[in-house]
């Protein structure tokens, strides 16, 4: 044989090699035309990170709006219902003056009593902070709203702890109140040397109309006449003092936090630290697809894209929370995830697989799998085969941690949530149906090769929750979940999961 | 009379071609329209030869410049803009072939008797066109390790892995592929001895 033939494929090279052909003129149409449809999908592709960008921030913007909004219209309710500032500062510069006289009187310095020797009783002519003391307390007796206008004036009272109140806490502890404000007149245990006139002070407080209107005014007397001890040396108008003092102070602080605690408690009664929510979600499931690389193995992902459909995806698990506070808290639990994509028709090729004996090769965007029919138990490399379709399920075990936000509307929560999930891969399967003469073959395999074993994966949503009674509510919570790394590795193109689900659960308070 | 002298090294059509990569880069479709008048003559020539047919070699020469305007702004300058090109279209033709192409023999090697002749002799004899018909005439699988192998350069460990075959595989395609080109050169060259 001759050398040259031989050598045949340097005879092919030297002919071959610079030769140049022209295409048909239609060519450069067909690549103009694919260029316009890149150029869509590269728009597509770039805007959707700024688009989650764009989700997160208004989420964000939305919160941050709300808490300004309530924090404004709370100073704002508490600028129109208090009195002026200065009467307020006035006021507690004459309560403060009081409780200095009355100190000083207890511990034993006569001076201070004769400051209140000649107090007249009757509203009009009580000291400064006695009249706000009093017009507070009618007024939240007349008003409709005074549960708010207590609840809010404490808020902005206690403001900046603001701290939240939790089942079981006690809300507020009145007596302290009432205790540090009548610690001085309480302190010196001298028993009244004329109990008698005692009496007839509580008597003519008992006969004040105006006293008679104020809420737990007859409750309060019988406390205030247990743990008020006078001195002897006090007088009656002293004493008459101390007691109208002790009784609107406590009134107010009384009814007031009573209200707070009242209005407190019911909320705190709906909010405990933990809840767990059972669920399950229906979810629109779709793969981001990407180049392996982009030279050897771009027209992966868009053959693939074009072929393949997901089906039926879900979501279930049951998902714990912990509130931080009142608004801010964490989330986690344990999903279970069920991923189906089908493929189109396809032929599908021998090849040596891993272990070098030779199946037919099937692709799909999560990886590949190798059948091995009953009917063509020996191909050869090259051998084809047509799968009429092909069905790949995968199942995920996730562990989500979310930072969640949320606020009570009446009987509703709204709120909203971002995080990650680890997800671990449980199951995967291939089933086949390929041609075996005029029938179908169904080849099932449970190994889809070019899975990683887990991923991770970003999630964020809202969640509306309907209270139902006062441990369970309904919950409603459309979410996005996006994988930050692809599932696959080795194969053919990388792939994203990405779900939209909207989960209906009931959220159970613990 | 003036004389235009074109200068075909890659490399210097390289330096004047950069403004024009980077307007494709921008987008600028009339100077990717221009790009493509370039190098596709060239380009379809490479697609040919990885191809059984035109139509198959349009197809994939329009996936190779789709995917070259696309990868345009990977492209660094540190060598041959038309290797690079190239490259690209060999890897959408490994691509095309590894989607779409079925394998089967299309010529019993045993049956044609190898001519004793020389390659000047034969490069006279038969037309480029002919040769590549051959090529072309060759099985997808048996195609594909010959066009790598001879005119890419390729090891049979980078065939066999760009192929998703065993290196064995990739040898034992590419000496059924000599021999049939062999075989059928002989032919070739008979039928031209017969008119002559």
């Amino acid at each position: 044989m001759d050398k040259d033939l031989q050598d045949i494929e340097d005879l092919f090279y030297s002919a071959l090699n610079d030769n140049e052909e022209n295409p048909s003129p239609k060519a450069w149409g067909e690549v103009d035309n694919q260029l316009d449809k890149e150029s869509v999908i590269s728009i597509k592709k770039k805007y959707t990170s700024v688009k989650r960008i764009a989700i997160l921030l208004l989420l964000l913007l939305g919160i941050s709006v709300y808490e300004l909004n309530k924090i404004y219209d709370r100073n704002n309710f508490a600028e129109n219902k208090k009195p002026d500032s200065i009467n307020q500062k006035k006021s507690t510069q004459s309560f403060d003056k009081i409780s200095k006289e009355t100190t000083g009187n207890v511990s034993g310095q006569p001076a201070g009593s004769n400051s209140w020797k000649n107090m007249p009783k009757g509203n009009e002519t009580l000291p400064d902070s006695l009249n706000y003391q009093q017009e507070l307390a009618d007024e939240v007796y007349e008003k409709n709203n005074e549960k708010k206008y207590l609840k809010e004036k404490y808020l902005v009272q206690s403001s900046p702890s603001k701290k939240r109140i939790w089942k079981n806490q006690l809300v507020f502890d009145s007596s302290k109140k009432l205790s540090l404000t009548s610690e001085p007149f309480v302190r010196s245990a001298v028993k009244n040397e004329n109990p008698a006139d005692d009496n007839r002070s509580f008597a003519d407080y008992n006969n004040n109309k105006e006293y008679q209107q104020i809420p737990y005014y007859k409750s309060l007397q019988n406390e205030l006449a247990e743990n008020m001890i006078l001195e002897s040396k006090d007088s009656i108008d002293i004493k008459n003092s101390y007691q109208l003092l002790i009784t609107s102070e406590a009134n107010i602080f009384n009814t007031g936090n009573s209200n707070v605690a009242e209005n407190k408690k019911k909320n705190t009664e709906t909010l405990s630290r933990f809840s767990i929510t059972p669920f399950f979600s229906p979810d629109i499931a779709w793969y981001r697809l990407q180049d392996e690389n982009v030279n050897n193995q771009a027209a992966n992902a868009i053959d693939i894209e074009r072929d393949e459909k997901h089906e039926f995806s879900s979501t279930y698990g049951v998902l714990a929370d912990y509130r931080l506070n009142k608004q801010w808290g964490l989330q986690s639990g344990v999903t279970l995830s069920n991923i189906n994509i089908i493929t189109e028709p396809e032929i599908i090729y021998a090849q040596p697989d891993n272990s070098g004996n030779v199946k037919y090769r099937v692709n799909n965007s999560s990886g590949y799998g190798y059948i091995l029919p009953s009917f063509s138990s020996k191909p050869g490399i090259g051998d084809s085969l047509y799968a009429f379709t092909s069905t790949h399920s995968l199942r995920y075990i996730g562990i989500p941690i979310s930072v969640t936000y949320s606020f009570i509307k009446n009987k509703f929560t709204l709120g909203a949530k971002m995080g990650v999930s680890a997800n671990f891969l449980t199951k995967a399967k291939l089933e086949t149906s390929v041609e075996k003469g005029p029938d179908n073959s169904v080849e099932i395999v449970n190994n889809i090769h070019g899975l990683k074993k887990a991923y991770f994966s970003g999630l964020a949503g809202i969640s509306i929750d309907f209270k139902i009674n006062k441990r369970i509510a309904l919950a409603f919570a459309p979410s996005m979940r996006f994988a930050l790394i692809p599932i696959n590795k080795n194969a053919l193109v990388k792939s994203y999961p990405m779900s939209f689900g909207s989960s209906v659960g009931l959220k159970i308070e613990l | 009379m003036a004389i235009i002298t074109i200068n075909r090294n890659p490399d210097d059509l390289l330096e004047q071609s950069k403004e024009l990569i980077q307007a494709c880069i921008n987008g600028n479709r009339h100077s990717q329209s221009r790009l493509y008048k370039q190098f596709a003559p060239k380009m379809f020539a490479v697609c040919m030869r990885y191809s059984k047919n035109r139509e198959e070699a349009e197809d994939i020469m329009q996936e190779g410049f789709v995917q070259v305007f696309k990868s345009l702004h990977n492209f660094k300058y540190a060598g041959s803009f038309e290797g690079w090109v190239r490259k690209i279209m060999v890897y959408c033709a490994i691509q095309h072939y590894r989607s779409r192409s079925k394998m089967h023999r299309i010529v019993d090697i045993e049956t044609i008797p190898i001519e004793q002749t020389c390659k000047e002799d034969i490069l006279d004899r038969l037309q480029k066109k002919e040769l590549l018909e051959m090529v072309q005439a060759l099985s997808p699988a048996y195609r594909m390790v010959f066009n790598l192998y001879v005119f890419e350069g390729m090891k049979h460990r980078e065939i066999a892995e760009h192929l998703g075959i065993s290196e064995g595989t990739s040898k034992s395609n590419f000496f059924d592929a000599k021999v049939i080109l062999q075989r059928a050169v002989t032919n070739s060259l008979k039928i031209a001895n017969q008119n002559f």
